[in-house]
């Protein structure tokens, strides 16, 4: 049976490969600090079974140590040359895409099939198996398309290194936050933000949580301007403890909108640089450097509505469905 | 993905339906093509499982003690989804009906000063 430990094997093997690739880059500047990072990443995805809560722990200070202590290099991946690609454009063409869209595919379908089918139960564990069928359907598409179109033996985990080194530590980021939010909760700072909510807003129905988590959500993301660093602060707060467990809420329902009322803020604030300010800059807008700009006007209207729209959704939809 | 496709689409449509396009109206378009792109990301992109969020949301609540699929939440960013591209698409259409009527008001042309 595959199971989700099968997928971390896989990415810890695709992470140790972009490991030993950057070390013997010459043209990344950073190569060892580059080698340590993912190196690292691979160390846990192949063994974090093994290495305890303590081991992993100092595994990921060494993570952040590496990421802060300066911006990781991009290096030189050998692979196809522009000439090389327009060809086998031009020979494919349309065809290219479908290995792209196997990986979708491939992770619906075996989610269905490992819920419904015997044959797929039993090839699929029950647990995370979405994340299992995701896993398989990128091997499956990668396997389909090196049979296919023949690209060299390399270029996989060359063209992966390439588009890891460009995203550099920012790709750990959902799972960082997801093990701060583990954090939060044991150390309850969720209650503590809770209580001094609470004396905002009184949480006394269940529309009253939800429309607290939502604002909350969008707040606490215009300030910080990411709403992955809201969610695990706000849901440890009043999304689990509250709107799930005290009015008995649907957990994944609840999560799903509170994250997209999240990025209503995002919507709103000149913080989210990568969204709203880059792209002003790239268009040349007058009024770029304002903290309202351009950008930033055009999507408040419907980021107000939208956030509106989230709390009535998750009040009308968590208490009345659910798994 | 905005500024080498959707601005320059969207400049170039209002220009082949009202003319020439005074700076305010063309900056008023770039302003909404990013914003546009923006919204369609963010509340589209939920609804596939590979994304950071439901990751996140995933692994969050498991450190929590609860068990969800990352296709159970996926599907329940449908709902807003299908909102969202309600009410920005509604917003759209009155915004062409806006540039319209900047564009046709006396004096607004390229080259009239009133246009910014």
């Amino acid at each position: 049976m595959i199971t989700l430990e099968h997928a971390y094997v896989a990415t810890g093997l695709m992470f140790a490969a972009f490991s030993i690739l950057s070390l013997r880059d010459p043209h990344n500047p950073t190569r060892f600090r580059s080698a340590l990072f993912w190196g690292l990443i691979a160390l846990s995805m192949l063994f974090g079974s093994w290495l305890g809560g303590l081991g992993n722990g100092l595994l990921v200070i060494a993570l952040v140590v590496i990421g802060a202590s300066g911006k990781l290099g991009v290096g030189k991946p050998a692979t196809t040359t522009p000439e090389q690609r327009q060809a086998s454009a031009a020979r494919w063409k349309n065809a290219l895409f479908v290995p792209a869209l196997m990986v979708p595919l491939v992770a619906v379908g075996g989610t269905l099939l490992a819920k419904h089918t015997a044959a797929g139960a039993w090839l699929i564990s029950p647990v995370q198996t979405t994340l299992i069928s995701l896993g398989l359907g990128c091997v499956i598409a990668l396997v389909a398309a090196m049979a296919w179109f023949r690209p060299p033996v390399m270029a996989p985990v060359q063209e992966g290194r390439r588009l890891m080194d460009s995203i550099g530590w920012a790709a750990l980021l959902p799972q960082m936050l997801a093990s701060l939010g583990a954090v939060f909760l044991a150390a309850d700072v969720g209650q503590v933000v809770g209580d001094l909510i609470a004396q905002v807003i009184p949480m006394t129905s269940a529309f009253m949580a939800v429309f607290a988590y939502c604002a909350g959500m969008a707040l606490f993301t215009i300030i910080m301007g990411n709403a992955f660093a809201a969610f695990p602060v706000m849901t440890a707060a009043i999304g689990l403890p509250i709107v799930v467990h005290q009015f008995g809420g649907d957990p994944a329902i609840v999560c799903a909108i509170g994250m997209l009322a999240g990025f209503c803020g995002t919507l709103m604030t000149p913080m989210a640089a990568n969204f709203n300010v880059v792209p002003a800059n790239l268009l040349e807008l007058p009024d770029r450097n304002s903290p309202l700009n351009g950008v930033i006007r055009a999507q408040l209207p419907t980021a107000v509505v939208m956030l509106f729209a989230n709390m009535l959704l998750m009040y009308f939809l968590a208490f009345r469905f659910g798994s | 993905m905005v500024r080498p496709l959707i601005a320059p689409m969207a400049e170039g449509a209002a220009e082949s339906a009202h003319g020439a396009l005074t700076d305010k109206a063309r900056f008023r378009i770039r302003g909404m093509a990013a914003g546009t792109d923006n919204i369609g990301l963010f509340f589209g992109e939920d609804i596939f499982i590979a994304i950071g969020s439901i990751v996140l949301i995933v692994g969050f609540l498991e450190q929590a003690g609860i068990r969800v699929e990352a296709l159970h939440v996926s599907l329940w960013a449908i709902p807003t989804a299908i909102v969202a591209f309600l009410v920005h698409g509604a917003r759209l259409l009155m915004f062409d009906r806006q540039v319209k009527k900047d564009m046709a008001a006396p004096g607004a042309s390229a080259d009239a000063e009133g246009g910014r």
